[in-house]
């Protein structure tokens, strides 16, 4: 809704991305740190290590996620969760 | 007046009277009365009957209510069944564009997780 709009490109353009690599043999994602690059329907059913800042995230492309960026799906803030009390 | 199962104000002016409808504003609730060229000022009491037919047919085709409620509720969903950021901070009840959550972000807490389903 939102967001589709305000992220809108020229058309000429064409969306942006960066040439992925074939995969490689050992059946482990592409290494990439271009987060902000559109997942392109050839991409379905890859698997790509997206960087978020501090490590590889394992990202396996499904086909709704197509048109969107490799970014969204590699979270590069831990969620900060509440240390259990010890005593009940 | 009903109209889709909403009751509408009888004594607002027509394109007000509308807006009661979920999926419709101000904007759009103007341009219907231009359309059907219902005078401005019009109350929605004073409302000719071959008028009021010709509103609820253009409202049944639009995607208003229930229908929009179901449409928002679904995309939401779809984002948080692939698990993208936007999806994650709808389920998690935080602000989805990128706004400050130290202070404020009460409408978001307040609002999202009830959007991941249909209802109020």
């Amino acid at each position: 809704m939102h967001a589709s709009k305000t992220a809108l490109r020229s058309v000429w353009k064409g969306p942006f991305f960066t040439p992925m690599p074939a995969a490689p043999a050992d059946g482990s994602g592409v290494m990439t740190m271009s987060r902000a690059s559109t997942i392109l329907p050839s991409h379905v059913g890859r698997k790509f290590m997206v960087h978020n800042g501090k490590e590889y995230l394992p990202v396996l492309v499904t086909e709704q996620m197509v048109n969107r960026k490799l970014g969204e799906f590699a979270m590069t803030r831990k969620v900060y969760v509440f240390k259990a009390d010890k005593k009940k | 007046m009903f109209f889709l199962g909403v009751n509408l104000p009888d004594n607002k002016v027509v394109s007000i009277a509308l807006t009661s409808i979920f999926g419709v504003g101000r904007t759009t609730g103007s341009r219907i009365c231009n359309q059907l060229l219902i005078h401005p000022q019009c109350r929605l009491k004073d409302l000719p009957e071959d008028k009021v037919t010709q509103l609820s047919t253009l409202l049944n085709g639009m995607t208003i209510e229930t229908e929009l409620r179901k449409q928002i509720a679904d995309n939401i969903s779809k984002m948080v069944q692939i698990g993208c950021y936007r999806g994650l901070r709808h389920k998690a009840g935080l602000p989805v564009h990128g706004q400050r959550t130290r202070t404020n972000g009460q409408t978001a807490k307040k609002l999202n997780k009830s959007r991941l389903s249909i209802g109020e």
